[in-house]
């Protein structure tokens, strides 16, 4: 497979005559099979041809939805570029990023209609309500739609999607994945293990949620569409999937409810039996009481930047702290202990960054920044990490510099380093106290500083916001040159 | 339901849907105290909703610290 069209070419003949999407309105379930799925990907793919979008960039933002997926699959027939844009962007980070990868339309829903309405870009944006397309409000011609084919094919080496790393500021990086890394992005297999369907929860910009769908397209499942992480449960008992991708934070929840859930979840309504978790850390308690339900646990390992084709092992007692083996389409190699990966899902770079991509991308390969051993039987153990990056929970990563700075310009704040607390990020601070500052005119300092986190929270997702402060009563240990020293700053909290 | 009802209601729930072991009041933080999860809080949302029928936008949680916040959204809610 060279690009994403041969694929869906491939599903469509695949799914004909079947269900191949799920999701809900309330409490009733609604069904798709694979001819309207894709009959609709024609109905968009037109309209969006019709507009003129063939060769340029099309940003979609929205939350997981039918619709999302349609419109997603049909910028690939229609020629485009696909640019995921995470739904919870604000309408001057959704301006940035649409100058910064060129956009030329954005594909929007409901839930984003204000950001998008609100933003105020330099260059002319053609915005597209995908709910008004859907309805036939924005005009096509339908006499045309069955001449839009799956010939509309990109070359391999071709861009073909756009996605970015999370960060907490606008420095996220644009990765562009080719045609062909889209193709080997999808056609992959879960470790070999077999799924009837899939609950798709994870929001669908990121790679581990259009990847993960798609892929279980490919390998003939249906996909249960999450559209709203609160209705988690629900989903699990009333579409009953087999399957579900999730980050740690999900997984705690999916621990603590099974507890009591019976074989497979059943005693909840669920018929849960196999969790993907990306970058789980291992717990024996939780992976025993896991096996007993009949549940199988998988790890996840990758990266945006390393495409869909990543490192899925399941979890066991017996390797507890292993990332497992590479899949058989992945290289790796370990050089001065950082973990390189190479496979034909790699990106191409960052658009419109050769600086960035120059410092990850090397011969091919793929250099991680995460600092790896692998041991005489081949499985590979993660010991470190080169980037200063900080996993939360739900998977997002957080550059505590990217904080740090941003704080470190109140004049209250002395010293600041940010680090992650159970499920949030935290902020410890050494406050500045001006000399001879009695006992009551600290706490007002003090106070002054939880105002300024306050205000830096402001509408910030919750995972962004700094949710605990801790103040230190002298400065942070330094090295040589400096640098205060991370994690060695324990002792002296007030 | 009165003001005192709803705000007792809730609380029942945020116990329920956390299975927290924590004495709760008011002035009690959700993620500080409580230890909340940002996942723990959006499926907490969805208990509240079918307790009350109301619909909860999952963006109102990042203004809300505390279970008296909670309370006073779902009464917001409610009233509107």
């Amino acid at each position: 497979m060279e690009n994403i069209c041969q694929v869906l070419n491939l599903m469509e003949k695949r799914t004909k005559g079947r269900r191949v999407i799920r999701y809900m309105k309330g409490t009733e379930v609604l069904d798709i099979n694979g001819e309207e799925f894709f009959k609709m990907i024609r109905r968009h793919a037109h309209i969006l041809k019709s507009k003129g979008v063939t060769g340029k960039h099309v940003g979609i933002i929205g939350k997981n939805s039918y619709l999302w997926l349609v419109n997603f699959c049909a910028v690939f027939q229609a020629g485009a570029v696909a640019v995921l844009l995470d739904r919870d962007l604000g309408n001057e980070e959704l301006a940035e990023l649409v100058s910064r990868v060129d956009l030329s339309v954005i594909l929007y829903d409901a839930s984003t209609e204000d950001a998008v309405q609100r933003m105020v870009c330099p260059m002319q944006v053609e915005i597209l309500d995908m709910e008004e397309m859907a309805s036939g409000k924005i005009h096509m011609d339908s006499n045309k739609v069955d001449e839009v084919s799956w010939e509309m094919t990109q070359k391999p080496e071709e861009l073909s999607c756009i996605i970015f790393t999370s960060g907490t500021t606008m420095r996220n990086k644009a990765v562009m994945l080719s045609a062909r890394a889209m193709a080997a992005s999808v056609c992959t297999r879960v470790n070999g293990k077999i799924f009837k369907s899939l609950l798709a929860i994870m929001p669908f910009h990121h790679l581990s949620g259009f990847i993960t769908v798609m892929n279980a397209m490919y390998l003939g499942a249906e996909i249960c569409i999450g559209e709203d992480i609160k209705y988690f449960y629900r989903y699990l008992k009333y579409m009953q999937p087999d399957y579900v991708f999730v980050v740690p934070s999900m997984l705690q929840l999916l621990v603590k409810k099974l507890k009591n859930g019976g074989q497979n979840g059943c005693a909840l309504g669920w018929n849960l039996r196999l969790i993907t978790c990306g970058g789980a850390t291992f717990c024996s308690d939780f992976l025993q009481m896991l096996q007993e339900r009949k549940i199988t646990v998988m790890q996840g390992y990758g990266a945006s930047e390393a495409g869909g084709i990543g490192i899925l092992w399941e979890m066991t007692s017996k390797r507890p702290d292993t990332l497992g083996k590479p899949p058989a389409e992945m290289s790796v190699r370990i050089e001065n202990e950082e973990l390189y990966l190479k496979s034909d899902s790699l990106m191409m770079g960052y658009y419109d960054d050769p600086e960035e991509t120059e410092k990850v991308l090397r011969d091919g390969w793929y250099a991680t920044g995460d600092l790896c051993r692998i041991d005489g039987d081949g499985y590979l153990y993660l010991t470190g990490r080169r980037k200063n990056l900080i996993i939360l929970p739900n998977g997002e990563n957080i550059s505590p510099e990217e904080i740090e700075n941003k704080l470190r310009n109140c004049e209250e704040i002395e010293e600041i380093m940010i680090d992650v607390e159970g499920n949030f990020i935290a902020a410890k601070v050494f406050p500045y106290y001006p000399a001879g500052s009695t006992e009551e005119q600290k706490a007002g300092i003090r106070e002054k500083i939880g105002k300024i986190i306050e205000a830096y929270n402001g509408n910030l997702p919750l995972y962004k916001q700094v949710m605990k402060v801790h103040f230190f009563d002298r400065p942070f240990e330094k090295n040589t040159a400096g640098k205060i020293i991370r994690y060695h700053i324990a002792e002296g909290m007030v | 339901m009165t003001v005192q009802e709803v705000k007792r209601e809730v609380i029942r729930v945020i116990k329920d849907s956390t299975e927290t072991e924590l004495e709760i009041s008011e002035s009690t933080q959700l993620f500080d105290e409580m230890g909340m999860s940002s996942m723990e809080a959006f499926v907490m949302l969805s208990d509240l909703e079918e307790e009350f029928n109301i619909n909860i936008p999952a963006v109102s949680l990042r203004k809300v610290k505390t279970v008296g916040e909670i309370c006073e959204l779902i009464i917001s809610i409610l009233s509107k």
